[in-house]
């Protein structure tokens, strides 16, 4: 282990912490003993996501590269999975039951979809890529949208359209950074804006709700209105100091709904104000910024193209789940890495650093 | 640049948008929410206080309070409660469509309870509590209301409570009235419903999401109103009104010396709990009824007086010293003023002042106006307290109108005639008085000249504590002893002598002196009144009887009589 592995590990103890003391504030009013225990069970989970940390610190990423397409492969049939067999809650079939926990694949698909088009667009050469950008619009656009489509699709079916965007959305970054055309890429954006009525026509009313909600909460404050402006009142009522662990009154009265999983932020900023969540946006920051220097550093395109597809992930999850707690972005089911409660999306994510810490390693040599 | 430079730089502007963002919603806007996250968390439980009770002036009961049950639901969430308002409307026998549209009229946020009935009995809410665990959510309320139980006995000195209004809200806001309080729309209940008007008291508590109690903050005790006792005895109203049941009209009886309202009762009249039942259908009958049962003729209504002004008339001629007691004039039944024939209803001969008011000759008062002229009878209907309110403690009370001759003039574009002054000088014409200005007038006759002012409110109960209300010092009026005298012998020769209009009045065990009055109505029979005081020797009450359209002054004096007597058995035993 390097000392920037030491460093990294430290810092996503430090926000994972963070996590375990938000959720446990915002269950320990919770009327069932296990729904008081969760913070528990999430120090378990941090206790797994460590030791994948430390097996992929071990593994070389290079391994990756060869087992990029059987990674793809078994995302797709876990997907697939779910679809048939998986447990249905919240109204959505997200779930798929191994062993004794239950497991989210679409998390884990996140970092398959990076591992998957980092390998794509690193094939041709192990040096630096520089021949992808004259690549032309099928090879370097066309052929992996079709590989990113069919994970994507499986996951609008559960349905969770949340993920389903944040995974193109990972698709168009990972094109840019991997030198496609810019052209290409202005194409596609294009393509997305003029589709959108076709689009719109396609989507569930409750997600139709959701971005007309998005754009206007007050069209329907006892419906899908109802969790942002409870979450813009429990964010803004913070102020500057906030007010107080165990004392957030949103939270801790449950008027926030999901405030220990997807809107842990709103939980959060309550409590522990403007300063809390200007440090917590500091340590996110400092770990995205680890991500680039080592894409930046990184000796060979496979590995730069990993490293930046992993800070893309943190990054825009950050972003969407923070601007949708404050009522900038529509409400999806992104979970605000490292704090939100939930097994999967903590141990992918440790996992995913455990990547970046090996990739960091093989600079040394 | 590289693009993982752009990216780095991009992922710069993002972090600083969020950190902007936090600024403006956790510095700039945060005291808005704050509130809204304080509106959130607290909620006010009113606990209702009782309204004060309403007394007669021998502290028996003319309004006072019960308990009413109202079903309250607690909506989770947005969902609908079909199951619910299903069974409650069999339990209620109350089409679950009604149950349903309330809900909807009363719906403004999950877990803000909404009525759904008020009134229920007390075994339907036995029942409702005991399907508790199949009804989660409805819950039964206790709440003061206020009952009358002497039903519309009393109404127009009691007046009716109502919901507030948009604009009595506006006038009453900052003496703590809220949405949805009831107030006094009339009678002694809207006048005094600063004493009677309890002060609600209440819990401040925290509540959770669901609406779940989860610590109380802070508590007010709620502060009933206060009592009041009127000047009405109930012995008296109850007799008025049994004997005024079924006519159109009104009749009041106060004492003459300090004003004291011993029973007012006007017909046809209303029962003020159909305010309280929540029935719609009835209250719009009370409100579009031709006849105006919400109307308070004694106060309000504009009559004629009739021959009931010839005492002003008469006043006013023994204090100009336009005429004297010996002074007479001829009736030969009518007579001719400029080239129109005015009538009087019999040939009386000669007649003298006193007779002429024992025997309401119109002749001698057609004389005795047109040597004074309509100035002075004004000056004196004025003096006497017509064309001003009286000042009785109940809202809305009309002037009347007393004619002159510049009004004439003016509003008119007409001349004042001689025959106006006639027609003036037997009550008719123009002139226009309430009831109650002819009992206070009367008033005058009975305790020598005093000017009173009528009165409701004897006391207010404060605790255990009774705060008299004093009686208002009348006007002495300048009016000389000899006048009264005089007009006093006029009224009771009107009762006692042979051929007097109040004659049947006569034969009873105590001695009375009174006026009696027709007046004619335009294309209708004439309204009667009778005014009068006893015993004459020591004068206790003035009773004044109008009645609408009975053709004479006649048939006030029968009522009056029955009335009296019903009296003397049961309240006036000396």
């Amino acid at each position: 282990m390097t000392k920037f592995g030491y460093k990294l590990i430290l810092l996503i103890l430090v926000i994972s912490s963070i996590g375990v003391i938000t959720i446990y504030s915002c269950t320990q009013s919770h009327p069932s003993l296990a729904g008081r225990l969760l913070y528990l069970r999430q120090i378990k989970w941090i206790f797994i996501g460590l030791t994948c940390l430390f097996i992929f610190s071990l593994i070389s990423y290079h391994r990756l590269w060869d087992m990029a397409y059987i990674f793809y492969a078994i995302g797709v049939i876990l997907l697939l999975m779910v679809t048939f067999t998986g447990l249905i809650r919240l109204g959505a079939q997200r779930w798929l039951k191994i062993l004794w926990f239950n497991f989210q694949p679409s998390e884990l698909m996140k970092l398959i979809i990076v591992i998957f088009l980092a390998r794509y667009f690193s094939r041709a050469d192990s040096t630096l890529g520089s021949r992808v950008h004259s690549w032309g619009f099928i090879e370097a656009v066309l052929i992996p949208f079709i590989f990113v489509c069919l994970p994507m699709l499986l996951i609008l079916t559960q349905p969770d359209l949340g993920t389903a965007i944040f995974i193109f959305i990972i698709f168009i970054s990972i094109l840019f950074i991997a030198q496609v055309n810019y052209k290409f890429i202005l194409f596609i954006l294009l393509g997305i804006v003029l589709a959108c009525p076709l689009l719109w026509q396609l989507l569930k009313d409750y997600q139709k709700a959701r971005l007309l909600v998005f754009l206007n909460p007050n069209i329907d404050p006892l419906g899908a209105g109802y969790t942002v402006i409870q979450s813009k009142i429990a964010v803004a009522s913070g102020w500057l100091f906030g007010k107080g662990w165990l004392a957030g009154s949103q939270s801790q009265l449950h008027f926030l709904p999901e405030s220990h999983t997807d809107f842990i932020f709103a939980s959060f900023a309550e409590e522990w104000g403007f300063l809390g969540s200007l440090i917590l946006l500091l340590l996110y920051y400092f770990l995205i910024r680890y991500t680039i220097k080592v894409a930046q550093r990184s000796s060979d395109c496979f590995g730069r193209l990993l490293a930046s597809g992993i800070g893309l992930i943190l990054s825009i999850q950050i972003f969407i789940n923070i601007a949708m707690t404050i009522g900038l972005a529509p409400v999806v089911g992104l979970p605000l890495p490292l704090l939100s409660y939930g097994g999967s999306s903590l141990v992918v994510t440790f996992l995913s650093l455990g990547i970046l810490i090996n990739i960091e390693k093989r600079i040394a040599f | 640049m590289t693009r993982l430079q752009i990216f780095h730089r991009s992922i710069k502007v993002v972090f600083i948008f969020l950190c902007l963002a936090l600024v403006y919603y956790q510095i700039i806007q945060s005291k808005r929410y704050q509130q809204l996250s304080q509106a959130n968390r607290i909620r006010i439980l009113p606990q209702p206080a009782s309204r004060g009770f309403i007394l007669d002036r021998n502290g028996r009961l003319l309004a006072g309070n019960t308990l009413s049950y109202n079903v309250l639901i607690t909506p989770e969430g947005t969902s609908f409660p079909a199951d619910e308002i299903t069974r409650l409307s069999s339990i209620l026998s109350i089409p679950a469509r009604q149950l349903k549209s309330k809900y909807n009229e009363g719906y403004t946020a999950p877990f803000v309870p909404i009525v759904l009935l008020r009134g229920i009995s007390l075994s339907q809410a036995v029942t409702i509590g005991q399907f508790k665990y199949d009804l989660p959510g409805v819950s039964v309320q206790a709440e003061p209301k206020r009952i009358y139980p002497l039903g519309s006995l009393a109404s127009h000195v009691l007046g009716y409570l109502n919901k507030i209004d948009a604009w009595r809200l506006e006038m009453l806001k900052e003496y703590g009235y809220k949405l949805q309080d009831l107030v006094g729309y009339s009678g002694v209940e809207e006048v005094y419903d600063y004493i009677l008007h309890p002060r609600d008291g209440g819990m401040q508590v925290e509540v959770d999401n669901k609406g779940r109690l989860r610590r109380i903050l802070g508590f007010k005790s709620p502060q009933g109103g206060r009592d009041i006792e009127l000047t009405i005895d109930l012995e008296i109203q109850k007799i008025v009104y049994n004997n005024l049941n079924g006519h159109t009209g009104c009749v009041i009886i106060l004492n003459p010396f300090n004003g004291d309202i011993l029973a007012l009762e006007a017909f046809p009249n209303f029962n003020p709990q159909v305010f309280q039942e929540n029935r719609p259908s009835l209250i719009n009958s009370l409100l579009n009824d031709p006849d105006s049962p919400l109307f308070n003729r004694a106060i309000n209504g504009l009559y004629p007086p009739g021959s009931i002004f010839k005492i002003v008339v008469a006043t006013a001629g023994l204090e100009k010293k336009k005429i004297h007691s010996q002074d007479r004039f001829f009736c030969r039944g009518d007579m001719q003023i400029g080239n129109r024939k005015f009538g009087c209803w019999k040939m009386h001969g000669w007649q003298d002042i006193i007779s002429a008011i024992a025997e309401s000759c119109n002749v001698f008062f057609y004389n005795l106006g047109l040597r004074l002229g309509p100035q002075s009878i004004n000056e004196y209907a004025l003096k006497l307290g017509f064309n001003q309110i009286t000042g009785i403690d109940l809202n809305g009370e009309s002037t009347g109108f007393i004619p002159y001759s510049l009004w004439e003039r003016i509003k008119r574009r007409q001349r004042w005639f001689a025959g106006d002054t006639a027609n003036m000088s037997i009550g008719q014409g123009e002139v226009l008085v309430t009831p109650i200005q002819v009992a206070r007038m009367m008033a005058i006759f009975a305790n020598g000249g005093i000017l009173i002012k009528p009165r409701l409110l004897k006391s207010i109960r404060d605790g255990d504590r009774i705060i008299d209300f004093p009686s208002k010092h009348g006007i002495k009026l300048q009016i000389s002893k000899r006048t009264l005298n005089i007009i006093k012998e006029g009224l009771i020769a009107a009762v006692n002598e042979s051929g007097g209009t109040a004659e049947i009045l006569s034969d009873m065990r105590v001695s009375i002196a009174g006026k009696t009055g027709t007046a004619q109505v335009a294309n209708a029979r004439a309204h009667g009144w009778f005014v009068g005081y006893f015993p004459v020797e020591k004068p206790r009450f003035v009773i004044c009887v109008f009645l609408e359209h009975v053709g004479s002054g006649y048939y006030c004096c029968r009522l009056a009589k029955n009335i009296i007597e019903q009296m003397l058995e049961k309240v006036y035993c000396d």
